[in-house]
C-alpha cells in the first residue's frame, strides 16, 4: 500500500466520517426535536387521558343516575298501573252505585207519588201544617169540604183559613183551635165543631188533630176531618125515636096503672084477698116497667148529651137524707141497720139536684139490694181537697174480683148480683159513672166478695162542669 | 068544693082508655067533665064550655096540647087565669116544653106514669084552690 493512497484513503474516510458525524448530528437534532415533540404529544395525551377519565367518571355517575331514575320510573309506572286498575274498579263500583241510586230514586219518587196519591185520595179531609201553623198540605176532600182551592190556602196561617164555631155559635179562639192545641201541647184532640164556609153557611165537622212528631220534636200538625151532618141527623132522629118510643111504651103502662088502681080502690065490687094480691103483683110489675123505661130514657139522654142539667145551690146533705127517707121502706123490709155520718148539718153546692139524687139513690139502692137481712150500711160524707166525698159502704155480697173491671159497663151485672136480685137492668152504675163524668166528678169502689163493698164518689166543690 | 056550683074540667087526651079513666075518676069525685080527643076539638070545647080548669095531654094528633094552650092564650075571649095542667109522658126535662109551660102561667106539668088517679084529682083541686 502507498502512503499517499493511504492518506487519501484516510482523508476520504475522515471526510466520510465527518459527513456521517454531521449527518448523525442532524439526525440527533432531528431526534431531539422529535423527542421533544413526542414529549409535548405525550403531555397532551396525558391531559387528554385525564379529561377522558373525567368524562368517564361523569358518564359513570350519569349512568348510575339514569339507572335510579329508570327504577323510580318503573315504580311509578307500576303504581300508576295499580291506581289505574283501582280507578277502573272504582269507576265500575260508581257506575253500580249510580244505577242503584237511580233505582232508589225512582222507587222513592214512586213511593212519594203513591203517598201523595194516597193522601190526596183519603176519603176524609186532611190538612197539614208546619210547626208555625203554616198550611203545607190540603187534600182533595179537604178542598171540597173547606170550599177552598189548594193554592188559595197553601202557605197561609191555619187560623185565617179554618174558621170554627162551637155548638152554641161561638167562634173558637186560636188558642183553643185543635191545630194550635196539637202544636203547643203535642197532644191529639178529637172534637166536633162547626166549620164556617166562605159564604157563611156551616156544617158539623168531626176533627181529629194530632201533632207530627219527628225525632221527639213537634214539627207540625195534621188535621183529619169529615162532615158529620148525616150523623147529627141520625142522632136527632134517634133522640126523637127514643122520645116517641118512651111515650108509646109509657101509655099502656099508665093505663094498666090507672085501672089496677081503680080495681083496688073500687067501692062497688068486692074483691077477695087473693085477687087483691094478684092485682098488687100486676101493679108492682107495671111500676117496674115504667122505671125501666125511665132509666133507658135517661141513659140515652145522657149519652146524647141532651140530659138537661140545671145547677142550682142545693143542700146536698138534705138530698141524701131525703133519698134515705124514700128508701126507708126497703131498709125496713130487710131490717138493715143504717149508719149516717155527715161532715156538716147542711152543705150548699151549686149542682143539679135531680142528677145528684139519681147518683146517690142508685148507689144506696144497690147497697140495699145486695146486702142480706140484718146487715148494715154506712153512709159518710167529708170534704177533701176542694171535693165533696161521699162513701156508701155495705157488708153485702161484694163484687167478684174478676168482674170488678166491668162493673161500670152498660148492662153488666156480676154473677152474684144476678143470683141475689134477678130484676136489675145493669144500668145503675153506668148511669152513676156517666153523670159524674159529665160534671167532672169521680166514682170508685173497693170490694171483696162475701165481705162487702164500699162505693165512693167525689164532686168538685169549685168548677163544676155543666 | 069552693062554690056550691060543680067545678067543670075539660080533659083532652087522645088515648081512649086513659080518657075513660080520667073521665070516670073526675065524675066520681064530683066534677062536671068535658072531654076531647085532640087539641083542635079541645080548643073549641074550651071556648064554648068555659071550664074552670084544663087537663091536657101534650102529644096528640091534629093539634098538640101546647099549641092548643097557645091558641087559647092568643084568643081574647079566653080567660088567661084558667089553670092548665099538662099530664103527659114526655119527660118534664125537655127544655122546650118547660120553657113554653113556664111562659104561660098558670100552667103545670106532671108525668102521668108517676101519678095515681087519686093524686091527679088532688093536684087539680090544689091548682083550682090557688086561683084568685
Amino acid at each position: 500500500m502507498n502512503g499517499k493512497t493511504i492518506r487519501s484513503e484516510s482523508n476520504k474516510a475522515i471526510s466520510k466520517l465527518e459527513a456521517t458525524a454531521t449527518q448523525l448530528a442532524i439526525i440527533a437534532v432531528e431526534k431531539e426535536t422529535i423527542r421533544s415533540e413526542l414529549e409535548v404529544i405525550a403531555k397532551q395525551l396525558a391531559i387528554i387521558a385525564i379529561e377522558k377519565e373525567d368524562i368517564r367518571i361523569k358518564l359513570e355517575a350519569t349512568a348510575k343516575n339514569l339507572a335510579v331514575t329508570a327504577k323510580e320510573k318503573e315504580k311509578t309506572r307500576s303504581e300508576l298501573e295499580i291506581t289505574a286498575k283501582n280507578l277502573a274498579v272504582t269507576a265500575k263500583e260508581k257506575e253500580n252505585i249510580k244505577i242503584e241510586l237511580e233505582a232508589t230514586a225512582e222507587d222513592l219518587a214512586r213511593a212519594k207519588a203513591t203517598d201523595e196519591a194516597m193522601l190526596e185520595s183519603i176519603g176524609d179531609g186532611v190538612v197539614a201544617t208546619d210547626e208555625k201553623g203554616i198550611i203545607t198540605l190540603v187534600n182533595r176532600v179537604a178542598e171540597k169540604l173547606l170550599g177552598k182551592k189548594n193554592k188559595e190556602v197553601l202557605g197561609k196561617f191555619f187560623a185565617n183559613e179554618i174558621n170554627l164555631e162551637d155548638e152554641m155559635g161561638f167562634s173558637i179562639p186560636i188558642e183553643k183551635h185543635p191545630i194550635n192545641l196539637a202544636l203547643t201541647t203535642g197532644t191529639s184532640k178529637d172534637i166536633i165543631y162547626y166549620y164556617i164556609r166562605k159564604d157563611g153557611t156551616k156544617f158539623p165537622m168531626a176533627i181529629i188533630c194530632s201533632p207530627v212528631i219527628l225525632e221527639g220534636k213537634v214539627v207540625g200538625a195534621i188535621k183529619i176531618f169529615r162532615d158529620v151532618t148525616q150523623e147529627k141527623e141520625i142522632d136527632r132522629s134517634k133522640s126523637e125515636f127514643v122520645s116517641v118510643a118512651s111515650h108509646q111504651l109509657k101509655t099502656p103502662a099508665t093505663i094498666v096503672n090507672f085501672y089496677t088502681e081503680k080495681l083496688l080502690n073500687s067501692s062497688h065490687s068486692v074483691i077477695t084477698a087473693k085477687q087483691r094480691d094478684y092485682i098488687n103483683e100486676i101493679r108492682d110489675a107495671n111500676q117496674r116497667m115504667i122505671e125501666i123505661v125511665n132509666t133507658l130514657l135517661n141513659v140515652s139522654r145522657i149519652e146524647m148529651g141532651i140530659f138537661p142539667i140545671d145547677p142550682m145551690p142545693v143542700d146536698v146533705i138534705g138530698i141524701f137524707k131525703n133519698t134515705i127517707k124514700e128508701s126507708q121502706m126497703n131498709l125496713g123490709k130487710k131490717k138493715l141497720i143504717l149508719k149516717e155520718k155527715y161532715h156538716r148539718l147542711k152543705h150548699m153546692i151549686p149542682i143539679d139536684a135531680l142528677m145528684l139524687k139519681m147518683i146517690f139513690s142508685n148507689l144506696l139502692s144497690n147497697a140495699i139490694k145486695y146486702t142480706s137481712a140484718g146487715d148494715s150500711i154506712s153512709i159518710e160524707t167529708s170534704e177533701k181537697n176542694d171535693d165533696l166525698l161521699v162513701s156508701i159502704a155495705d157488708n153485702g155480697c161484694g163484687i167478684p174480683a174478676n168482674q170488678q173491671d166491668k162493673i161500670f159497663t152498660k148492662f153488666f151485672r156480676s154473677d152474684n148480683a144476678r143470683r141475689h136480685d134477678t130484676d136489675g137492668t145493669g144500668l145503675g152504675l153506668y148511669i152513676v159513672k156517666l153523670m159524674l163524668d159529665h160534671i167532672g166528678g169521680k166514682v170508685w169502689f173497693s170490694s171483696k166478695e162475701k165481705e162487702g163493698t164500699s162505693f165512693y164518689f167525689s164532686i168538685p166543690l169549685n168548677n163544676l162542669k155543666s | 068544693m069552693k062554690n056550691d056550683k060543680k067545678q067543670t074540667i075539660l080533659i083532652v087526651e087522645d088515648e081512649p082508655a086513659l080518657l075513660k079513666a080520667y073521665v070516670e075518676q073526675f065524675t066520681e069525685e064530683g066534677f062536671s067533665v068535658l072531654q076531647a080527643q085532640n087539641g083542635q076539638e079541645g080548643y073549641g070545647k074550651a071556648l064554648k064550655g068555659k071550664p074552670d080548669i084544663l087537663l091536657l095531654d101534650i102529644l096528640m094528633p091534629v093539634m098538640d096540647g101546647l099549641t092548643m094552650m097557645q091558641n087559647l092564650r092568643e084568643n081574647e075571649a079566653w080567660d088567661k087565669s084558667i089553670p092548665i095542667v099538662f099530664l103527659t109522658n114526655l119527660s118534664a126535662n125537655e127544655e122546650r116544653i118547660m120553657k113554653i109551660i113556664t111562659e104561660n102561667k098558670p100552667a103545670y106539668y106532671f108525668s102521668k106514669s108517676s101519678l095515681t088517679l087519686r093524686a091527679i084529682v088532688e093536684t087539680v083541686r090544689e091548682k083550682l084552690a090557688l086561683r084568685p
